[in-house]
C-alpha cells in the first residue's frame, strides 16, 4: 500500500508541520529482490577437481602431482616438494606414501619411499635414505645473457678494484649500480643524494612578481657594489672638506 | 621531594658509619659461594678489588671503618663502602645504584638486603646439612643421590639470594661478569635459552641435521663459532674465500668445572655415485680440548693445549650440488682423556661415521653449530689452491 501526501503546497509554507516522506520507515517498501551489488550469488560453482591424484603404493617420477589441495591439508613429507598453491608433487622417483610424523601427530604428510618394501614415517632418529640422482659431467660455465655478455669484462674489472666502493662488491653501469643480494641497486653514496638535489625553477619573464623580485635585487646588487646615493653624497662632501682645508 | 631524598641519602650514609660491621655482614663473610668451585684464583679475580692499604693505614681519616670483608658477598656492600671512603675523603658524594637519592628506592633496597640476610641464613643450614650427610651417611648410591638434591637447592638458594640485586642485574646487562658465580651462570643459561638456543635447535631441525649426523641433541653449552673474526650464524651460507681457513670456536659451559670435549666437524652431503645416495666426510677433529666455564676459547688465540687428530679440510662443494651442510659437534669426553695417537691411527675422513665414533669413545654431544658451503665464484679458485680435484667436473640432474 502506498499513501501519497495529501497536503497541499501552500498549507506546508504556513506550517512546518510533520510530514511522511518517502524514507520514513512506515512508508518504505521492503525490497523483494536486491538490484544491486552481487545479488544473487551462485551457490555452487564449478568443482576444482581437487583430492589424491595418486594413490597410495603408487609409482610416480619426479614433479608429478600427488595431491591437490586448498591450503595444507597435507604436507610435503621425504622426497615430496610443496608448489605454490599446496600442491604436493614428488621430488624423487618411488613409491606414494600416506603417513603421520610422530614429532608433528597434528600434521598428515605425504611423502615418496625410494624403494617398494620402505616405509614411511622412518623410525625417530634414523638417517634419512636420500637420493644423489645426477651424474658426473664436464664443467662448464652457464650461459650468460646478453646484457651480462656485454657487461661482463667491466664488471669483472670493477669486481677486482673494487669500483672505488670497496674490493669485493660487484659494479656496473655509469651511475655505479651495486649487487645487493642477487639485485642491483644505487649505491649508498648515490642514495644520500637523490633527496638533497636543489630544484632550481626557471626564470619566467611574464610573472610580474618574479620580475619585482628580480628588479630590486638588482638593485640591491648595485648598492652593495657602488654605495647608495647618500652614501655617495656624504663621500663627496668629504672630499670637498678635505680638499678644502687643504687650500686652507 | 629533594630535601627528602637528601635526609634519607644522609640517614643511610649515617647508618653504614654507624656500623662498621654489622651480624648480617660478618654472616655474608661467612658464608663461602663458591666453596665448590675449583678454582679459587678466578673466584677473587671476579670479585671487586680490595680497597687500597694505604686506606687503612695512614692515609684515612680516623671515622672511616674498616673495609668489610670480600668474601663472595654482594657487589652492593663493597660499593657501599667505596661510597663512603668517597665521602669521608673528598667530602663530596656521588650518585651509584645504591645511594640513589629517591626514599621508596632506598627503602625497597632495605627489603631486599633483608630478603638477602634470610636467604644466607638458609644456605648456611643447608651447608650445615651436606656436611652431615656427607658425616654420618653410610657410602651408596643413596647417598649420592641425597647429596645432589641438596647441592641442587644449595645452588637454587644461591641465585635467590642475588638474583634482585639492582648491581647483579646492572653488571650482567652491561657484561661485566664472569661464569664463577651461580647466579651469573644462571643468567647467562636463561639468556641463552631464551634466543640463541631456540633459533640453533630451529636450524639443526630445519636442515635434518638432527637425523642424518646424530639421532638426537640436547645442547647445555653455548657454541660461538668466528670466520676470520666474524661471528657466524647457525646455518649460515658462507662464502668459500671466507672458510678457506679454519675458524675458532668458543664453547660456554653453564655448569661449573672443567671439561675435555671432542670438536668434529662432519659433512653429510658428499656425493656417492656407487649407491646413488650421499655420504659423509670428516673434515676437522680435535681432541682432548680443555674447557670450563672460566675458559671457553676452545679453538683459536687464548686456546689451551689439544690434540688434532685431523687436521682442518676446506670445504669445498662441486658445482650441481645445491648447497653441503657443516656440522660443528662439541662433544664431552665422558671417559677422560682420548688416546690421541690411537685415534691418528684409526679415524679415517671417509664416510666418517658420528654415531659409531660417539659410542666406541664415550663421547656426549653438549653443543653444536653449523653453517653451510655452496659453490660460488670463489669456489674454483678456493679448490685450485687447496689442490683439492673435482673442480673440472660439475653435477647434472639425471632424467628419470
Amino acid at each position: 500500500m502506498h499513501l501519497r501526501p495529501s497536503i497541499r503546497p501552500s498549507l506546508l509554507r504556513v506550517a512546518a508541520r510533520p510530514t511522511l516522506t518517502a524514507s520514513h520507515p512506515a512508508l518504505t517498501r521492503p525490497a523483494t529482490h536486491k538490484a544491486s551489488r552481487p545479488a544473487n550469488k551462485a551457490k555452487d560453482g564449478p568443482g576444482k577437481r581437487l583430492g589424491a591424484k595418486k594413490t597410495a603404493g603408487t609409482f610416480v617420477r619426479p614433479g608429478q602431482i600427488i595431491y591437490r589441495q586448498r591450503g595444507t591439508l597435507w604436507f610435503p613429507g621425504e622426497n615430496c616438494d610443496m608448489g605454490r598453491d599446496h600442491t604436493i608433487h614428488a621430488a624423487q622417483p618411488g613409491y606414494v606414501r600416506y603417513y603421520k610424523d610422530p614429532d608433528y601427530p597434528t600434521r598428515k604428510y605425504i611423502g615418496v619411499s625410494l624403494k617398494k618394501e620402505w616405509n614411511l614415517p622412518t623410525p625417530p632418529g634414523a638417517v634419512r635414505r636420500r637420493r644423489l640422482g645426477m651424474e658426473l659431467v664436464d664443467y662448464y660455465e652457464t650461459q650468460r645473457s646478453k646484457f651480462e655478455e656485454a657487461n661482463w669484462s667491466k664488471e669483472l674489472e670493477m669486481v677486482k678494484t673494487g669500483g672505488g666502493i670497496g674490493v669485493g662488491v660487484k659494479v656496473k653501469g655509469e651511475d655505479g649500480q651495486v649487487e645487493d643480494k642477487g639485485r642491483w641497486r644505487s649505491p649508498n653514496w648515490l642514495i644520500g643524494r637523490v633527496g638533497t638535489k636543489e630544484v632550481v625553477k626557471a626564470y619566467d619573464p611574464t610573472n610580474p612578481w618574479l620580475r619585482w623580485q628580480r628588479r630590486v635585487k638588482a638593485k640591491k646588487y648595485a648598492v652593495r657594489m657602488r654605495g647608495s646615493k647618500s652614501k655617495i653624497a656624504g663621500a663627496k662632501a668629504k672630499a670637498a672638506k678635505k680638499a678644502k682645508k687643504a687650500a686652507k | 621531594m629533594a630535601a627528602a631524598g637528601r635526609t634519607a641519602l644522609s640517614a643511610c650514609l649515617r647508618q653504614i658509619s654507624s656500623r662498621p660491621q654489622s651480624a648480617a655482614l660478618r654472616a655474608a663473610g661467612a658464608v663461602r659461594f663458591n666453596s665448590t668451585s675449583a678454582a679459587p684464583s678466578a673466584d677473587a679475580a671476579s670479585t671487586p678489588p680490595p680497597p687500597p692499604s694505604d686506606v687503612t693505614t695512614s692515609a684515612a681519616p680516623k671515622d672511616l671503618p674498616p673495609p668489610p670483608p670480600l668474601v663472595d658477598e654482594l657487589a652492593s656492600q663493597h660499593m657501599e663502602y667505596e661510597d663512603l671512603k668517597f665521602k669521608v675523603q673528598t667530602g663530596r658524594r656521588r650518585r651509584t645504584l645504591e645511594n640513589m637519592p629517591f626514599e621508596t628506592y632506598q627503602m625497597a633496597l632495605q627489603v631486599l638486603k633483608k630478603d638477602r640476610e634470610e636467604k644466607i641464613k638458609k644456605i648456611q643450614l643447608e651447608q650445615a646439612r651436606i656436611e652431615r650427610v656427607r658425616e654420618t651417611m653410610e657410602e651408596g648410591p643413596e647417598k649420592d643421590t641425597v647429596l645432589r638434591s641438596m647441592t641442587r637447592k644449595l645452588d637454587e638458594l644461591k641465585v635467590f639470594a642475588d638474583i634482585n640485586n639492582p648491581r647483579v642485574k646492572f653488571n650482567f646487562d652491561t657484561g661485566n661478569y664472569t661464569l664463577d658465580k651461580p647466579i651469573y651462570r644462571y643468567l647467562a643459561d636463561r639468556k641463552w635459552r631464551a634466543l640463541k638456543r631456540p633459533t640453533l635447535m630451529q636450524r639443526l631441525e630445519q636442515m635434518n641435521v638432527v637425523p642424518d649426523i646424530v639421532p638426537s641433541i640436547n645442547p647445555v653449552a653455548d657454541v660461538e663459532l668466528r670466520f676470520s673474526g666474524a661471528v657466524i650464524q647457525p646455518g649460515r651460507i658462507l662464502s668459500s674465500g671466507l672458510t678457506e681457513k679454519r675458524p675458532t670456536i668458543k664453547v660456554i659451559p653453564f655448569t661449573p668445572g672443567e671439561k675435555l670435549v671432542t670438536i668434529a666437524v662432519v659433512n653429510p652431503d658428499v656425493p656417492d655415485l656407487e649407491n646413488d645416495s650421499f655420504t659423509y666426510q670428516l673434515h676437522w677433529l680435535v681432541s682432548n680440548v680443555p674447557i670450563s666455564h672460566l675458559h671457553h676459547q676452545a679453538i683459536g688465540t687464548g686456546a689451551q693445549k689439544s690434540d688434532t687428530i685431523m687436521e682442518y679440510l676446506v670445504p669445498t662443494v662441486q658445482k650441481g650440488i645445491k648447497y653441503a651442510r657443516f656440522a660443528v659437534l662439541v662433544m664431552e669426553q665422558e671417559g677422560g682423556k682420548l688416546d690421541a695417537e690411537m685415534l691418528k691411527s684409526k679415524v679415517v675422513r671417509e664416510r666418517f661415521n658420528t654415531r659409531s665414533f660417539m659410542a666406541k669413545n664415550k663421547c656426549e654431544i653438549i653443543g653444536a653449530h653449523m653453517w653451510r658451503n655452496s659453490w660460488d665464484e670463489q669456489m674454483k679458485d678456493v679448490m685450485i689452491r687447496n689442490n683439492i680435484p673435482g673442480w673440472d667436473k660439475m653435477f647434472k640432474r639425471v632424467r628419470d
